[in-house]
Order: C-alpha cells, then structure tokens, then sequence
C-alpha cells in the first residue's frame, strides 16, 4: 500500500503542476469551454454502441497534446498546442466541476515519463482488480439498463473516487452512503492511471499490427519482384530458341533459294543454247530455199542441171540430218526435302526443360573440413531444375592455377547441394568441381573451387620441452609431409585439487615456426596442447603436455653426447659405461687432490679448497646479475660464484671424467638457504 | 640508545635474594657501559662505547655498528676479532663492513683484542705477546691469569651485555675474526657448539701450537704443557669436534708474508676438518696480503655468508 499511496502523493503533485502547464498552453487560445477539454471521463464515453476501435482512436488523440519529448508515437500533424477535438463525444455540461480536479495534462501526466513506443516495457501497472473492467471500458449491464440517472453527478458535487463498476467518477460519500455503496472504488488518480495503461495497450497493439501489415507489404513486393525476375527470364530463354530456330529456318530458305536459283540459271542456258542453233539452222534452210529458189531461176539447163544437182546433194544431205530437236531440260525442277526433322527436333526443344546452367562452387568454408574429410557446397540459379549433380575432384598442389584443368580423380553422384568428401589425405589441397543434370542434359563444368583438407595434430616433443617459473619452452613436430601454415599452442592452469579440470584456456595462434616460449605464472601446473592449421581450418589437439613451472625444468639434447656416454629414458641421466672408456680420455687423477675442485673459467681457476665433498651440487644462474653460483646443496654450503656479466645464452652443458653417472635433478624450487652472492 | 629496563624481581625469598644479586649485578654493569662516540654510517650508527669488565678486571672498549634495521626489529649479531696490534678502532675504521652490515640488518661487536692498563709487567715488551695480543684465551700463567681471559670475556661476559643493553635477537650469534681474531673466532666456534650460527676468518692463525706466535702466546699465557695447549688450538679442536654442522669460510691471501712465514698454516686445519667431515671452503687469494686492504676486499663475503644463517 506504501507504493499506492506514494502514486497517489506524486499523482496529486502532478495534478498541480499540470494546471500549471495547461494554464500556458491555452494562452492565446479560445479557453475551452465547459464541455471543449478533455477528459477521461466524458460523456462521450458512454455512449453505447460506439466502436473499441473508435475509443482507442479515441485514446490515442487524447494522447496528443502532451510534450512530445515524452512520447514516442508517431504524431499526427495536430501540433501540441492544439487539442483535438474529437467530433464523436460531446462532453455534458454537468461535468464542469470535473475541469479543476482532472483535467487533460494531469490526466496524461502520470505517464509522461516512460517514453511509450510498441516495444517498451509498460510500467508497472496500478494493482487494480483486473478482473474488474478499467476504467474507460464500462460495465455493460449496467448500461445496457440504460440508466441515465448513475451517470450523472449531482449539481454541485466534486467527484473524488472513482466507481469501477458504473464506470464513472463519483463523490465519495455517494460509495458511503448513496447509491455506489456496493460498488468497487479506487481513487481517481489510481483509476486515471489505469485508463491511461488500457490506452496505451491498445497503442501498442495497433503499432504491432502496423509493423506486421509492412511486413507483409514488403514480403508482397519481394514476390513481385522475383516473379518478375522470373518470368522474365523465361521470356528471355524462350526468345533465344525461337531465335534460333527462326535463324535455322531463314537459313534453308536462302540456301533453296539459292539452289533454285542456280536451277533456273542452267536450264534457261540449255534452253538459249537450244535456240540460239535452231536458228542457226532457220537461216541455213532459209538460205538454202532461197539458193534453191534462185536456181530454178537460171535459164542456162546445163548450169542449172549441175548447180541443181549439187543444190539437191546438198538438200538430202540436209534432210538427213535428223531433225529431232529435243527440250534439253525438263521443265520440272527437283525437289528438296524441307529438312523437316531437324525443324521438327529444333521445335522439340523448345518446348521441353533447358539444361541446367552450371552450378557455382562456394568457397570453403572455415571448420567445415577435417584432416580426412572436406565439406564441398556449391549453389545454383533459382529457375534451373536439376535431378542431380556430378561432384569431380582430384589433387592438386598448393601452385595449381584454375586455369590447369586436369581430370578428375574421382566422380561422385550427389543429390543434394552438399557432399562431404571422405577419405582424404591430410594437409593437401582438392580441386572441386561439379555439373548439374537434368532430363534435358548436363550442364557445363562449374568453376574449380579449391578445398584444402587440415592437418593431423602435431605431436609435442617431450624431451625438447624446457620450463623456468615464469615461462616454458615448447618445441614440436608436425605429421604429414606439408608443414603446416602456421600454429597454434593453447595452455590451460590445472588446478590438482579439482580433479585435473581445466579452467581457462589461453591460446597463442600464429606461430609459424616448431617451437615458442609462453609466459607462465610460477609454482602452476599446466597442460599444453598444440594445434596446426591451414587454410582449411585447424586440426585436432595434440596429445597433452604436462609442465609445471617449479624450479627450472630441462632435458638433455641426446644428438649432443659424447660416444661414450649414453643418456637413460628420463632425458636427465647421463652414464659413462665402463665399457665404453675412451681411450684417449686423459687421466684426470693428479689434477685433483683430496681436497681441491675447480672452478674454470678462462683457462684459469681460483685456488679453493672443499673439506667435504659435495654429493649434490646446486648451480643456480643468475643471468641477469651475471652470476653462477655452485653449492653444496646437502649441506647448504656455498662453494664459489662466477661474477660475469652474461651477453649471450648461457647453455648448460655436464660431463663425466670416469665410469660413473650423473643425474639431473630439475624442477626443483629455488631453496631458501640461496642467498645471492 | 637502547637500553632495557633491569629484570623484574619474583616471589621466592632465596630467588629474590639470587636475583638481587643479579639485578645489582646487571645494574653495576649498566653504570658502566658509556658511550664513547656514535657517527652515523649508512644510514644506522657506529657506536663506541666502554665498560668496565669483570673478567679482565679492567676498563674495556668495543665497537658495536646498529645497522638502520636496529630501530624496528630486534636484530642478530655478529662477532668480529682483530688481530694482533689491534684496538676497537682498526676494524670500524678501515674494514668497511658498516655497508654489508646495513644491508643485511646485521649488528656487529669488534671488540678489543686485550685487557688495557693493567700494569702487568712485560705486557708492553712485544707486539705479538701481552697488549694488543690476547690471543682470545684464557691465561691460566701468572700474571696474566687474573686479567688476560679474553676467552670468557668473548663468549659470555660480551654477548650478555651486548644482550642487555641493546634491542638484538639473543639467539643469533656468529662469530669472525681475522689473524689472531680468526684463530679466536675458531676456537670459540669449535669449542660452542650450537652457540654460534656460523664463523669464518680471514687470515687465521689455524694452528696456534705448530707456529712461533702461538708458541710464544701460549708459553706464556698458557705454561709449558702443551696437552693444556689443545683446548685452544683450531686444528686439535676441528679433529675432536662433535656438534651441529659448522659451515666456515677461510679467505687468506696468497701473497701474505705470514702464510710464507708459516704462521698460519691453513692446511693442517684443512685437512683436519676434512677428517672430521667440518665444511670448509678455503679460498686462496691471488695477490692479497694480510692488511686491512684484503681485508676490506672480502669483508662483504663475510657477512654475507654469516647474513645467510642470521637471517635465515
């Protein structure tokens, strides 16, 4: 109840500083009259049979003349000066004394600070019995009774509840006492409140119901634009087959044309050749009739007896010829075939599928592949139909150009868009391609995508591993017979009082050589994995590697002993076999007497003497200071210290004089008793 | 200044009456502990200061270096012997140990190296017998048995004043000394065990018995019988040593016309020790003699291998 009555308090507080506001923004303009302001509580509200929608419209034009800061609606083009008036509510004069207590700003005040949008979080809400009806909606029954008289206050009265079953302010006392006694009662800034979060319920739901309508709006010209697309396609297609169908045909037609042509040029030049000697021959007889002719002409009947005779020799000889003119050409021409099946198999065509166009490869994708296996995708244009793909491969080297188009090793027949690839050599590159098929045909080979498989985990090596309290050394070997492009080590605290759970894993990525030096924090237990990668992805974690960085940790190169010495399993042992003495190692006894050792450095060494023999000797190397320092370390003895400034690495390096062996003993934490010299 | 209130007097009559004596005792001492000087030096104070000694019978002088540590933490101590010809001033002057000794927080006593004014006669005769030569022993000759007992005045009679009048850790004590103070921070060492956490010497005098200074001394201080020479001598102490694992530290320089002498003769005590299995690590000095110079070259050395079991 604390919080309502804190409501109520800041309710009647806004309450004064909206007449406040109000009072400012009605200078100038005609000051409303009696029924011109608006409320919450308006006649107009009561009426029956108007519309919910009509009433949130309604709630939402009251909403305007707020500050716009306050709200995040969109406005209308009503400033914020003007109130609306709403021409579907008429406010009854009987309300007037409602103006001083409630008017339009403190009404819209309590809800001025959350900024309202669809997708805000209401504020909390009055704790109104929701059962009940709100404030704007009104109880049917009892309108429906129609029952003027509850609706209107006495002359005079100032409402201060507000009855939620009627629907309407009221006087307290009228709950005490009048007619309202039985009905539930809230107080009007309460009630006011909860009018307002109906209003802006419904705000909400129309803003969600707008978003949704442009939703579909834009969906709908999506559709629009890709049936367009698509059909234009087709349009397209189709115009290029009867393009070339048309060009077939036009062909042909020309190419008979031509043929014809060429028909006619060769009978009318027979025909010619024909009349050209049958006129020939016109003018022979014609000559020869009239030589004839002339000859009867000659009086002289020797002259004529012998001309005639060879006039007549010259007729028979004519006449024997065998006239027989013939039509050296028909009158016909041949016919040609109309090529009507390769018309007929062009039309065929047409109407069925067109053959797929080639697939698009896409590239490959990160940790999509394995050190045996690749994913290989590839996609298509959407008006295509294909019953199944051709997925071709073979392997290529890392140089190959696309340009080098081999054959294909090795042809799969895929269904889907996807396939992947298995059976694959490691840390090697595969040139993909694929074609699509349908009953129409295959399409051509799609462009080359290049996928590189990843490389196997690369293995530790355990005896290459060296670690100080603030770092270790990693070295490492890669498998297969590429390297790798590059590495990556990742290290995790192991915390042995958790059960060798891991905690957060660092990772150091790009290493392109075998080996890398991490910071460490000292007196830790750490697990370090290394991974290769390539351009196809990273492979799988090495086999873990234990360092703990207590004391320095290191093992000794076996490629650098001596042939006499060997070097036992645990990488820190070095052992001088009897039987492996070397001949020309030379005798060391006299050098040494029971009590001196030395300390060599530059061919020279201090002359210092030891009483007890130290059997185990501690050497700690302070680099930075320049100082070696040996100890006795059973006895906690200092035996000498080199003072040197150091430049270089400083490599340890140990050996032994006689059949004997020597351990290492590393990873011990730096004793107390070491005090620096 | 530290001096510490005197100890409290308990319930029991004849405990009182003990402890009576022991206060009076104590106070008797306090009286006559005076400070001669005090100069600061890196950082803490070189302090002089004189007593008067109930085991030498006569006024005694010593310096005590507090390093600046002093002032917050109580603080172990380190004894230092000077050799023969020596006051409380040669070590403080020319040693150059006030620095080592500020750095590690260590408080160190140099005590003299005789009873002073004693009107014996013949103490002044020789450089290396009587004044000046102590030889850390106690005389059991006349005249010189009644003052000349610097063995008890080094390992009890000093380190309880040094206790009482100054903020030091009681239970941290080590002892070195160089020449005659070597042989003198050896015997003491070999003859406590467990009293000293360390020692080592510069230059020691490592078998009093076999070299003509010891001869000398302990003829006279000691009689002709040399059986009662042993209980002083560093090699006889080593060979017969049982204790908690000594760790000593041996400079001497090549060049010291005492080691050609034969004075000092290292090796007997070496190999005693090396018999005895006694850590030594004996490091001879190429050029060095036997002057404060190479002295004040190994000083830090010193403290630095006391520093490791004092501060330990």
């Amino acid at each position: 109840m604390a919080s309502e009555s804190s409501r109520e308090a800041s309710g009647e507080q806004r309450l004064g500083e909206g007449a406040e506001t109000r009072g400012e923004r009605l200078l100038g303009q005609e000051r409303p009259g009696n029924g011109d302001s608006l409320r919450f509580y308006c006649t107009g509200l009561y009426e029956p049979g108007e519309p919910a929608g009509g009433r949130s419209g309604l709630a939402a034009q009251e909403e305007q003349p707020v500050p716009a800061s306050s709200w995040g609606l969109p406005r209308e083009a009503g400033s914020a000066d003007s109130p609306v008036e709403s021409p579907s509510f008429r406010p009854a004069a009987v309300f007037d004394p409602f103006l001083q207590v409630v008017d339009s700003e403190s009404a819209c005040s309590p809800c001025s600070d959350p900024p309202l949008s669809p997708s805000s979080d209401l504020p909390s809400r009055i704790p109104l019995d929701r059962s009940h009806p709100g404030p704007l909606t009104r109880d049917l029954s009892r309108e429906s009774e129609g029952d003027p008289q509850n609706r209107e206050l006495p002359e005079g009265t100032v409402p201060d509840v507000f009855c939620q079953s009627c629907g309407i302010p009221i006087p307290a006392f009228e709950k005490l006492f009048g007619s309202h006694r039985h009905h539930r009662v809230a107080p009007l800034s309460l009630a006011v409140e909860a009018a307002k979060m109906d209003c802006q319920d419904n705000i909400r739901k129309l803003g969600q119901q707008l978003v949704q309508v442009e939703t579909f709006v834009s969906h709908m010209e999506e559709i629009f634009v890709t049936v367009e697309e698509n059909i234009g396609k087709q349009q397209h297609y189709l115009e290029l087959q009867y393009d070339d169908l048309m060009q077939f045909l036009v062909q042909r037609y020309e190419d008979r044309c031509q043929e014809l042509e060429e028909e006619k040029k060769l009978k009318l030049q027979k025909l010619y050749g024909e009349l050209v000697s049958c006129g020939q021959n016109i003018d022979l007889y014609k000559e020869l009739i009239e030589s004839t002719e002339e000859l009867f002409k000659t009086e002289d009947k020797q002259t004529f007896l012998k001309d005639g005779q060879t006039a007549l020799a010259r007729l028979e000889e004519f006449l024997q010829v065998d006239f027989n003119p013939e039509l050296p050409t028909t009158t016909e021409f041949e016919k040609f075939p109309t090529d009507m099946p390769e018309v007929q198999r062009l039309i065929d065509t047409i109407s069925s599928l067109p053959v797929p166009s080639a697939p698009s490869m896409c590239p490959q994708a990160p940790g999509t592949g394995s050190s045996d296996s690749v994913r290989v995708s590839w996609s298509l244009s959407a008006d295509d139909t294909v019953e199944f793909y051709q997925l071709h491969y073979r392997e290529v080297t890392r140089d190959t150009s696309p340009s080098q188009q081999g054959a294909a090793d090795m042809s799969l027949r895929v269904k889907e868009m996807y396939h992947t690839v298995r059976d694959l050599k490691p840390n090697t590159v595969y040139e993909f391609w694929v074609t699509a098929s349908n009953s129409a045909g295959t399409s051509p080979g799609s462009d080359r995508a290049k996928h590189t498989t990843v490389p196997l985990a690369p293995t530790i090596k355990r005896k290459a591993v060296a670690s100080c309290p603030n770092a270790a050394l990693i070295e490492w070997e890669s498998e297969g017979r590429n390297s790798a492009d590059s590495y990556t080590v990742e290290f995790c605290k192991v915390c042995s009082s958790c059960d060798w759970t891991e905690s957060l894993t660092e990772s150091l990525t790009g290493i392109t050589s075998c080996k890398t030096i991490v910071d460490l924090e000292p007196n830790e237990n750490y697990l370090f994995y290394v991974r290769a990668l390539n351009e196809g992805g990273c492979s799988d974690r090495s086999s873990p590697v234990s360092i703990r960085t207590t004391g320095n940790r290191f093992y000794l190169m076996e490629q650098t002993a001596h042939l006499a010495l060997s070097l036992l399993e645990d990488g820190v042992t070095i052992v001088y076999n009897e039987d492996n003495v070397c001949v020309d190692s030379p005798n060391y006894d006299e050098r040494f007497t029971r009590n001196k050792f030395e300390f060599l450095h530059n061919g020279i060494t201090p002359d210092v003497r030891i009483t007890v023999i130290p059997k185990q000797i501690g050497i700690l190397l302070n680099y930075d200071t320049g100082k070696l320092s040996f100890f006795n370390v059973t006895i906690r003895q200092h035996l000498f210290t080199f003072s040197h400034p150091f430049q270089q690495l400083v490599n340890p390096c140990f050996a032994l004089e006689g059949p004997g062996s020597l351990k290492i003993c590393h990873g011990i934490p730096t004793p107390e008793f070491i005090r620096l010299p | 200044m530290f001096l510490l209130p005197g100890p409290r007097v308990a319930a029991s009559a004849s405990a009182a009456a003990a402890r009576a004596r022991a206060v009076s005792a104590v106070t008797v001492k306090k009286m006559a502990l005076t400070q001669v000087s005090s100069t600061k030096c890196f950082e803490g104070y070189q302090k002089v200061y004189e007593h008067d000694s109930y085991e030498l019978k006569c006024k005694m002088r010593f310096g005590i270096y507090l390093p600046p540590k002093a002032e917050r933490v109580k603080c172990p101590v380190l004894y230092w012997l000077s050799g023969l010809t020596c006051t409380e001033q040669n070590f403080i002057t020319k040693a150059g140990s006030q620095q080592a000794a500020a750095e590690h927080g260590i408080v160190i006593v140099a005590p003299d190296t005789s009873p002073r004014g004693c009107n014996i006669q013949g103490e002044e005769d020789s450089w290396d017998f009587g004044t000046g030569a102590g030889f850390y022993i106690n005389a059991t000759e006349d005249p010189w048995k009644t003052n000349y007992r610097m063995y008890s005045y080094i390992t009890e009679e000093l380190p309880h004043l040094i206790n009482t009048n100054f903020l030091v850790d009681s239970e941290k004590m080590s002892i070195f000394g160089h020449s005659m103070g070597g042989h003198g921070a050896l015997i003491c060492a070999l003859k406590n065990p467990g009293k000293y956490k360390s020692v080592s010497a510069l230059a020691p005098i490592c078998n009093p018995m076999q070299c003509p200074w010891g001869e000398k001394a302990f003829t006279g201080y000691l009689g002709s019988d040399k059986s009662k020479w042993e209980a002083f001598d560093a090699t006889c102490l080593a060979k017969t040593y049982s204790g908690p694992l000594l760790d000593i530290l041996v400079d001497q320089g090549k060049d010291d016309q005492f080691l050609a002498a034969g004075q000092l003769l290292p090796d007997s005590f070496i190999t005693a020790c090396t018999d005895q299995k006694i850590p030594v690590v004996f490091r001879l000095q190429e050029g060095y003699d036997h002057s404060y110079y190479f002295i004040a070259t190994f000083i830090t050395d010193h403290i630095k291998h006391h520093a490791k079991y004092l501060n330990a």
